[in-house]
């Protein structure tokens, strides 16, 4: 399997997010993602600073949500990878 | 670029000339402004780099052309050195837009300590835009330029070449080597005093068809529902 490239990991991250019903503990993040630990806190943390994520502490702990960026990502997914192909960047 | 000998007509084409590529270049480049924000991809920024350059020096080179049509008296212009800055400035960001094409290609096969630098090149267009002022042989930086771009499409290519897992190359491609071609070429053209004003308008209209394939390709690709 051809290793995933920056922008299909941050791709995966979100959509696991959005498949959570937009909310997700942490440690199930980082089990379903398929990273290193190390490489999924480099990924979270730039995710954070993207503004794509947002933390927030519910009853039951600390929660993951996306931003409306994060939407936005998912949303233009196809068309960012597809004009990165037709452009040869 | 100051050209040797000018005709009222010859300045009103270079106006328009240089208007619509002025125009596809910063539209291309605001176009796709979201789109780098959203991924901070570095063959987009590149991208948008070389348009951002190719739009800076297209606008020096329209302001020239209003400098001459507009009849005012040069005298001043030449005392306060405009030419000279002008040709610097387009020297540079004329050097850089070509390196930032070739960058945006090609840029994970020149991922060594030297080409993956652009600040490198940032310093070698500088200095090749302010010799070539020093020694007052424009000329000279275009000669400079052809073989900044024949040596990194060489070395980029061999080394896509040699990548086991390789992509498709662009059909964008041939565009962007047009761009290099026509540019070198629409140079050298205003140091030969003599040649058929036919030539010239084929290298402009083939100049402004290839910002427009690109420009068209940009927002067709990224026209969001």
């Amino acid at each position: 399997m051809a290793k995933r490239g920056k922008l299909e990991v941050i791709y995966d991250i979100l959509n696991i997010i959005r498949n959570n019903k937009n909310s997700i503990k942490p440690t199930p993040l980082l089990r379903k993602s398929n990273l290193s630990s190390e490489r999924f806190h480099q990924y979270f943390l730039e995710l954070l600073e993207k503004g794509f994520v947002r933390e927030i502490n519910d009853k039951n702990g600390k929660l993951i949500i996306l931003t409306d960026m994060g939407f936005k990502y998912l949303e233009r997914y196809n068309t960012i990878t597809s004009f990165i192909e037709d452009f040869g960047l | 670029m100051i050209p040797r000998f000018f005709n009222h007509y010859k300045l009103w084409i270079e106006l328009i000339y240089s208007l619509v590529v002025i125009l596809s270049c910063f539209l291309i480049y605001i176009k796709t402004k979201e789109l780098y924000d959203l991924t901070s991809y570095k063959g987009v920024k590149y991208f948008r780099n070389t348009f951002l350059f190719f739009g800076i020096t297209y606008f020096v080179r329209f302001i020239l052309h209003l400098v001459f049509i507009s009849r005012i008296d040069r005298v001043f212009f030449k005392s306060i050195g405009l030419f000279e800055i002008a040709f610097f400035i387009m020297s540079y960001s004329s050097t850089m837009a070509l390196i930032y094409l070739i960058y945006s290609v090609f840029w994970k096969e020149l991922n060594n300590k030297f080409f993956s630098n652009i600040k490198y090149f940032n310093l070698t267009a500088l200095i090749m835009a302010f010799i070539s002022i020093i020694i007052r042989v424009p000329l000279a930086i275009f000669i400079f330029q052809a073989f900044i771009i024949l040596l990194l499409i060489i070395i980029g290519y061999s080394l896509y070449k040699k990548k086991k897992h390789k992509g498709n190359l662009s059909q964008l491609y041939l565009v962007y080597v047009l761009i290099f071609i026509l540019w070198i070429v629409s140079n050298i053209l205003e140091f030969i005093t003599y040649f058929s004003p036919a030539i010239g308008l084929i290298v402009y209209a083939l100049s402004i068809l290839s910002f427009v394939i690109i420009l068209l390709k940009v927002f067709r690709k990224l026209n969001y529902s």
